[in-house]
């Protein structure tokens, strides 16, 4: 009994030291992400204006948010980014990763050159590149400098072509730890399948057709996950970049969320955006991880 | 040949061994373009960064020493230099 009595305590401690520990960090996410979330979606119904207002006004506020030409603007300019932002990273990713699996001679070089972008934030990449795109002073000045006077590359101050100028940053950003995840799924196959291919007599484009790629399947669902999550959450880019300009051309949703909640005193508007946002980032992920779950059984 | 079969990288020639190393290095290049006008401009004087041309190496870079030596010269010269001469 003696003995029982502080063991006893001691393993109801060992039990609770984890929950102890965890638990500010678990209040501090509950208050500062969902509570944050909740009170969003609240407001969004709200009629509040340069501060918070508690008057409920039904869905007045996604009403108004769909007439305004610049949402239109804004989410036209998303799925051009987006779309294109995917599908060059992922092309980039894994042409890059299938390179780079060929025992090239200076691998250990070639992946911190490719991962250094992500680790870089990016309103100090972001003024390199718009440096480097601007017509005035980067690639086309120093184009007309080296005697190529005909050389244009005025995108990004063209009202058609900004959008796209900031898919370029963006790929740059992010197509290299794409290539990390398809080196690491390209890694994890298994060698036997290859060579029992091989001795078939398996040409080098069927293997890749027919058994790798389709083996990646995993990577290429969590590159997608990841890239379209990114692609909506994308704000610093545009801001370092173009600041949304010219005009509203580069505007997106995270730009317009901004400018609607803290600049032009249309909280409510403002928080209704977000809201579309974050559903938007819900019914993508929600089944994609869903089903990466439901798999792992 | 049978160690290249051990792990699943392909045979390849010549050629496409080329082809590889090209691509390779030009994805290089583009990743590193904005790190390099970055380190670039991280050693100009301001006068250059806001006048100059910040694709091209500094005419006259900063270095450790060259704080006072600036500062005095800047109490003395009234108007500052225009970014032709700086130092």
């Amino acid at each position: 009994m003696a003995t029982q009595g502080p063991g006893d305590l001691r393993t109801r401690l060992q039990n609770w030291l984890p929950k102890l520990v965890l638990a500010p960090s678990f209040a501090l996410v509950l208050i500062f992400v969902y509570g944050f979330i909740l009170f969003t979606i609240y407001l969004s119904f709200t009629n509040s204006r340069m501060l918070p207002s508690y008057e409920l006004v039904g869905w007045d506020n996604y009403d108004k948010l769909f007439r305004i030409r610049e949402w239109d603007v804004a989410v036209k300019n998303l799925a051009i980014f987006a779309s294109l932002y995917i599908v060059i990273c992922t092309l980039i990713g894994l042409f890059l990763a299938i390179f780079l699996n060929q025992k090239i001679r200076s691998e250990g070089v070639l992946w911190p050159i490719s991962l250094y972008p992500m680790a870089l934030s990016f309103i100090v990449t972001g003024t390199a590149w718009k440096w480097f795109l601007d017509p005035g002073i980067g690639i086309e000045n120093t184009m007309h400098l080296w005697g190529w006077d005909s050389f244009q590359f005025g995108w990004i101050k063209d009202r058609n072509m900004a959008i796209y100028t900031i898919v370029i940053a963006a790929v740059w950003q992010t197509s290299g730890s794409v290539m990390a995840m398809f080196l690491a799924g390209l890694r994890g196959i298994d060698t036997e399948i290859l060579k029992a291919a091989q001795m078939d007599g398996a040409s080098n484009w069927n293997m890749y057709r027919r058994i790798i790629i389709p083996q990646l399947r995993p990577a290429f669902l969590s590159a997608f996950v990841i890239l379209s999550h990114l692609a909506i959450k994308s704000y610093d880019l545009v801001i370092a970049l173009t600041g949304g300009g010219p005009g509203n051309a580069t505007a997106v949703p995270a730009t317009f969320m901004y400018s609607y909640t803290f600049t032009r005193n249309q909280m409510g508007i403002g928080a209704s955006s977000a809201v579309i946002m974050l559903m938007t980032i819900a019914a993508i992920m929600v089944p994609s991880l869903y089903a990466e779950l439901r798999e792992k059984k | 040949m049978l160690l290249a079969s051990q792990d699943n990288a392909m045979r390849t020639g010549r050629i496409a061994r080329m082809f590889i190393y090209v691509f390779l290095l030009v994805f290089a290049l583009f990743y590193l373009l904005p790190f390099f006008i970055m380190a670039v401009n991280s050693v100009k004087p301001l006068a250059e960064i806001t006048g100059g041309n910040p694709m091209v190496r500094c005419r006259c870079c900063t270095t450790w020493t060259s704080r006072s030596k600036k500062e005095s010269s800047l109490s003395s010269s009234a108007p500052l230099a225009v970014a032709s001469r700086p130092c």
